[in-house]
C-alpha cells in the first residue's frame, strides 16, 4: 500500500500540469517562448538538485517555468528573466557563470590554454626555422637514374605503409 | 564463503604489498627470482579477489541482509540478475570490482611477456601492485564490503531503480574496464622512466592496451549515453554532469594519446609530451573515480558515502602526481627528440595541434567540473557552472577538432606543397561548400549545425578518397576486383584503415549532437481518444492518440501504463507506452520513456503525470487525464550508430595483423632480468 501511495502522490503532482491553459498563456509567441527556452536553459533547477531546470520533472519546476514564460510574454530579455530568478532563488541556480567578477575566469581560462599551447607551438617552429636557416646544408649530389628509380619505389612502399590514425 | 571471501580480501592486500615492493626491488637490483615472485603475486591476488567478488554475489544471491552492503542495494524480489549486478551497485563492490579488473589485466600483461620485455616487467608488476594494493587498503579500510549491520533487517532497501535497466547493468563495467585497461600503458610508462628506456619501444608494446582502453571507454561513455536517454526520462543523453565529465576527461587525453604515440613512432618526436599523456589520462581515470565517490561535486550520479574514501583517494592521487612529475623531471634529458617540426603545413603540426584541442577540452571539462570548488576555496564564491557553459566553450573546439580530423591523416609529413594540399583537399573543401550552401538555401540557419554538416562532408569526402585511392591502386597493381581489393586493403593495414572507420563514426555522432538544434516539443493534456500532433524538422507529422491507461502490481513494483497510438503523415506507425513505475522499498516513482525509433529521428514520450490517480486505480475513473511530453529528437540514432561504427573501427584495428603473428620473437627466458642501462638507472 506504501508503494502506491507513493504513485499516486507523484502522479497527483504531475498531474496539474497543462491541465488548463492559463489566461496569460495568450500572450504568448513563438518569439516570447523562445526568450523563456533561452532563459530556461541557463537556470539550474531549485527543486531537483544536480539538474537543470529545462529536464526537472517537479511541480515547482512546472510553476517556475510557467512564470518564466509570463515575463517573456511580459517583454523581458533572457538576460533580465535569469538576474530575476537567480535574485528570487540564489545565486547557485545560474548555469551560466557571469563574464564578470570572478565568474570572470570560468570563461577565460579555457580559451586562454588553448591559444597558450598554439603559441608554443608557433614558437617552436619559428625558433626552428631560424636555427636552421643558420645551417649550412650540404650541396646534394645528383642522383643517378637508377638510384632515382630505388628511391621512387622505396618512397611508393612506404606510402602504402603508412600509419594513419 | 562470505567468510572465505573477507579473508581472501585481506590476503589479497598482504600480496599485493609484498609483490609491490618485490617488483621494485627486483627490478632495481636485478633480481629474477624475486621479480618471479612479484609476477606471481599478481596471479594470487587476481585470484583471491575473484573469491572475494563471488563471495559478495553469493551473499547477493542469499540474500544475506546482515550485511550492509547488501542489504543497502538489493531486496528479496530484486530478480537475480540485478542481484548479481548488485556487486557493482554501489561503492563498496565496484571498487572490488574496479581492483578485480585491474588484476585480471595485471595477469594478461604477466602472462604475455613472460619472454620479453623482462627490462619492463619489474616495474610493470610493482605499477599495477601498487594500484591493487591502494585500491584494497581502501576497500579494507574504509569500505568493507563485509562490514555487519548492527541488526538483520527482514528486507534490503533494494536497488535504486534507475540501475534497473540493462544498459546500466552493462555501463560501469565497460567504463571501468577503460579506466583500468588505461593503468597498463600507464605502468609501461612508469618502467620505461624507471629503466631508462624511452625509445618507442614501450609504446609499441602497449599499442594495443591504449586501443583497448580507448575501446572500453568509448563504449562506456556510449552505453551510459543510452541509459541516460531511456532512463532518466529527459530526452537528453549528455547532460554534462560532474561525474559524466569524469569519465570523459581521460578519454580526451587518451585520444590525444593516440594520435601523439604516432609522430613518436614515425618522427622520433613529442617523448616527454608521449609519457605526459599517458600518465595525465591514468590520474584523470583515478580522479574519475575519485569524483564519483568524493561527494565533493554535487552530481546525479555520485554514489558517495563517506568522505574519509575522498581524503584517502586525494592523498593518492596527490602521490601519484608527485611521484610521476618526480620521475619525467628526473628523465628531462632522455627526451631528446630525433627529428623536429619543420612547417605548420604537415601532418606532425595538425597532429599537434590536435592534440592542443583535445588538451583544451579536457582543460575546459575539468575547469568547469572544478569551478565551483576553485571559486569558492580562493575567489569566495561558490560559482555553479552549468551545461550551457560546457556547449558555448565546447562546441568551437569540438568544431576544430572535426576540421583537423579531415586534415590530419591526408596533409603531407614534414612539409606540406601547395601541390600536395590542392591534390587531398580541393574536392572535399568543394563537397563541404557545396554542403553548406545546399543547407543554407533548404532553410537550415543555425550557424554552428550548418558548420557541423559542412565540416562533417568535408571529413568524410577524406575519408572516402582515402578509401578510394588506396582501393583503386591495389586493384591496379594486384589484379584484385574492387571488393577483395578493399577487404586486402584494410587487412595489410588494420591500423590506418581502422581509425578512417572511427573517424567516420566520430564525424556521424557529430552529425548526431548537431541534431538538438532542431528539437521539437509539446507538453499536453489528454484524456483518452484525445490527440496530439507535433512536426518533426523532417516535415513529418506524427499525431499521437491517447487511447488507455491501466496499471498492474509487477515483480518488485507497480507498473502504471498509458497506451498511445502513433500515426506518421496519417499512416499507422505504431503504439507507444510510457510508463510511470513505483518501485518497492525504495519509494520512488521513476518514468519509461516511450520512444518510437527512425533512421533520422526519434518520436519520444513521457508521460508526466496523471490526473487523481487515486480515483483510477480505484475504479472510479476509467478514463483519466494524462498529461504527456512529446519530443522529436532528430538525428540521435546516429550518435548510436556512430558510436558503434567507432567501436567497430576500434576492433578493426585492434584486430592483430598477420605480420604480428609471423613474427613470434624468442626472448630471454622468464625470471631473468637484464641488467639497468648504465648511466641511467640511478642517475
Amino acid at each position: 500500500m506504501r508503494m502506491r501511495g507513493a504513485l499516486l502522490l507523484a502522479l497527483a503532482a504531475a498531474a496539474g500540469l497543462g491541465a488548463a491553459a492559463p489566461v496569460w498563456a495568450q500572450a504568448r509567441t513563438p518569439a516570447t517562448e523562445a526568450v523563456a527556452l533561452e532563459a530556461i536553459g541557463q537556470i539550474r533547477s531549485p527543486y531537483c538538485p544536480g539538474l537543470m531546470l529545462e529536464v526537472c520533472p517537479s511541480r515547482q519546476a512546472d510553476f517556475l517555468r510557467d512564470s518564466i514564460r509570463t515575463m517573456a510574454a511580459e517583454g523581458q530579455s533572457a538576460p533580465q528573466i535569469v538576474e530575476r530568478v537567480v535574485a528570487a532563488h540564489g545565486e547557485q541556480y545560474r548555469a551560466l557563470p557571469k563574464r564578470s567578477g570572478a565568474g570572470m575566469w570560468a570563461w577565460v581560462m579555457p580559451p586562454l590554454v588553448l591559444l597558450v599551447g598554439l603559441a608554443l607551438v608557433a614558437w617552436r617552429i619559428a625558433r626552428l626555422r631560424r636555427v636552421r636557416a643558420g645551417v649550412v646544408e650540404p650541396a646534394a649530389s645528383p642522383l643517378s637514374d637508377d638510384e632515382r628509380a630505388r628511391v621512387e619505389a622505396a618512397l611508393r612502399g612506404f606510402d602504402r605503409e603508412e600509419v594513419a590514425p | 564463503m562470505t567468510q572465505i571471501g573477507e579473508v581472501a580480501l585481506w590476503l589479497a592486500l598482504l600480496v599485493a604489498g609484498w609483490g609491490a615492493a618485490l617488483g621494485f626491488y627486483g627490478g632495481r637490483r636485478g633480481r629474477g627470482d624475486l621479480v618471479l615472485s612479484a609476477e606471481r603475486s599478481m596471479f594470487a591476488v587476481f585470484g583471491l579477489l575473484l573469491t572475494t567478488a563471488l563471495a559478495i554475489i553469493a551473499a547477493f544471491l542469499r540474500s544475506e541482509f546482515r550485511y550492509k552492503y547488501v542489504a543497502g542495494y538489493s531486496n528479496r524480489e530484486l530478480g537475480v540478475f540485478y542481484k548479481i549486478t548488485g556487486l557493482w551497485a554501489g561503492q563498496t563492490g565496484s571498487l572490488v570490482f574496479w581492483a578485480l579488473l585491474l588484476s585480471l589485466f595485471g595477469c594478461i600483461v604477466v602472462f604475455q611477456n613472460r619472454r620479453r620485455n623482462r627490462e619492463f616487467m619489474p616495474y610493470v608488476t610493482g605499477t599495477v601492485l601498487t594500484v591493487l594494493a591502494f585500491f584494497m587498503v581502501v576497500v579494507v579500510f574504509a569500505s568493507n564490503p563485509f562490514e555487519l549491520m548492527s541488526f538483520v533487517p527482514p528486507d534490503g532497501r533494494g536497488l535504486n531503480p534507475q540501475l534497473q535497466n540493462y544498459w546500466m547493468t552493462i555501463h560501469p563495467p565497460t567504463l571501468y574496464l577503460g579506466f583500468t585497461c588505461f593503468t597498463i600503458p600507464f605502468a609501461f610508462a612508469v618502467s620505461a622512466l624507471l629503466s631508462g628506456r624511452l625509445d618507442t619501444r614501450w609504446i609499441t608494446t602497449t599499442r594495443r592496451w591504449t586501443l583497448l582502453a580507448w575501446f572500453f571507454l568509448t563504449c562506456g561513455i556510449i552505453f551510459g549515453m543510452m541509459w541516460a536517454y531511456v532512463e532518466l526520462g529527459w530526452g537528453g543523453y549528455w547532460f554534462w554532469d560532474p561525474v559524466e565529465n569524469a569519465s570523459l576527461l581521460p578519454w580526451l587525453t587518451g585520444t590525444a594519446f593516440l594520435h601523439s604515440v604516432m609522430i613518436q613512432e614515425k618522427r622520433g618526436m613529442l617523448k616527454m609530451w608521449n609519457v605526459l599523456l599517458v600518465m595525465a589520462t591514468f590520474l584523470l581515470s583515478i580522479f574519475a573515480t575519485f569524483l564519483t565517490r568524493s561527494g565533493l561535486i554535487e552530481s546525479v550520479h555520485s554514489f558517495a558515502e563517506n568522505t574519509t574514501i575522498a581524503f584517502i583517494f586525494l592523498g593518492f592521487l596527490s602521490a601519484l602526481v608527485l611521484v610521476s612529475a618526480g620521475l619525467v623531471w628526473w628523465r628531462r634529458h632522455a627526451f631528446k627528440a630525433e627529428s623536429r617540426l619543420e612547417s605548420f603545413l604537415s601532418r606532425e603540426a595538425a597532429f599537434l595541434v590536435n592534440n592542443i584541442v583535445f588538451i583544451s577540452v579536457m582543460f575546459a571539462v575539468l575547469w568547469g567540473t572544478t569551478f565551483p570548488l576553485i571559486s569558492e576555496g580562493l575567489l569566495g564564491q561558490k560559482i555553479q557552472v552549468g551545461p550551457p557553459f560546457y556547449n558555448r566553450v565546447n562546441v568551437p573546439l569540438g568544431l576544430i577538432l572535426l576540421f583537423l580530423m579531415g586534415v590530419g591523416p591526408v596533409i603531407a609529413w614534414r612539409k606540406a606543397t601547395p601541390r600536395n594540399l590542392r591534390r587531398n583537399f580541393a574536392l572535399p573543401l568543394g563537397m563541404g561548400a557545396a554542403m553548406g550552401i545546399a543547407l543554407l538555401v533548404g532553410g537550415v540557419r543555425h550557424p554552428y549545425a550548418l558548420l557541423t554538416f559542412a565540416l562533417a562532408t568535408f571529413t568524410l569526402t577524406t575519408i572516402v578518397v582515402e578509401f578510394w585511392k588506396g582501393t583503386r591502386a591495389r586493384a591496379k597493381i594486384e589484379g584484385e576486383g574492387p571488393h577483395v581489393a578493399l577487404l586486402h586493403l584494410v587487412e595489410k593495414n588494420r591500423r590506418r584503415y581502422g581509425g578512417y572507420v572511427v573517424h567516420a563514426g566520430f564525424v556521424i555522432c557529430f552529425c548526431g549532437f548537431s541534431g538538438k538544434a532542431f528539437n521539437a516539443e509539446k507538453t499536453v493534456a489528454l484524456r483518452p481518444g484525445e490527440s496530439v500532433s507535433i512536426t518533426s524538422p523532417f516535415g513529418s507529422v506524427y499525431q499521437l492518440t491517447y487511447q488507455a491507461m491501466s496499471w498492474y502490481p509487477a515483480t518488485n513494483m507497480t507498473k502504471l501504463v498509458a497506451t498511445v497510438d502513433v500515426k506518421r503523415d496519417g499512416r499507422p506507425a505504431g503504439m507507444l507506452a510510457p510508463e510511470k513505475r513505483a518501485y518497492k522499498q525504495r519509494e520512488e516513482v521513476t518514468s519509461e520513456v516511450g520512444i518510437r525509433r527512425a533512421w533520422n529521428e526519434d518520436l519520444y514520450l513521457i508521460m508526466a503525470g496523471v490526473a487523481d490517480p487515486d480515483r483510477f486505480m480505484s475504479g472510479q475513473d476509467p478514463s483519466p487525464v494524462a498529461t504527456f511530453k512529446v519530443l522529436v529528437n532528430p538525428l540521435v540514432p546516429w550518435i548510436w550508430l556512430g558510436g558503434f561504427i567507432m567501436a567497430m573501427g576500434t576492433l578493426v584495428a585492434l584486430w592483430p595483423a598477420p605480420e604480428a603473428v609471423r613474427v613470434a620473437v624468442r626472448a630471454p627466458a622468464r625470471g631473468r632480468v637484464p641488467a639497468p642501462r648504465p648511466g641511467l638507472v640511478g642517475a
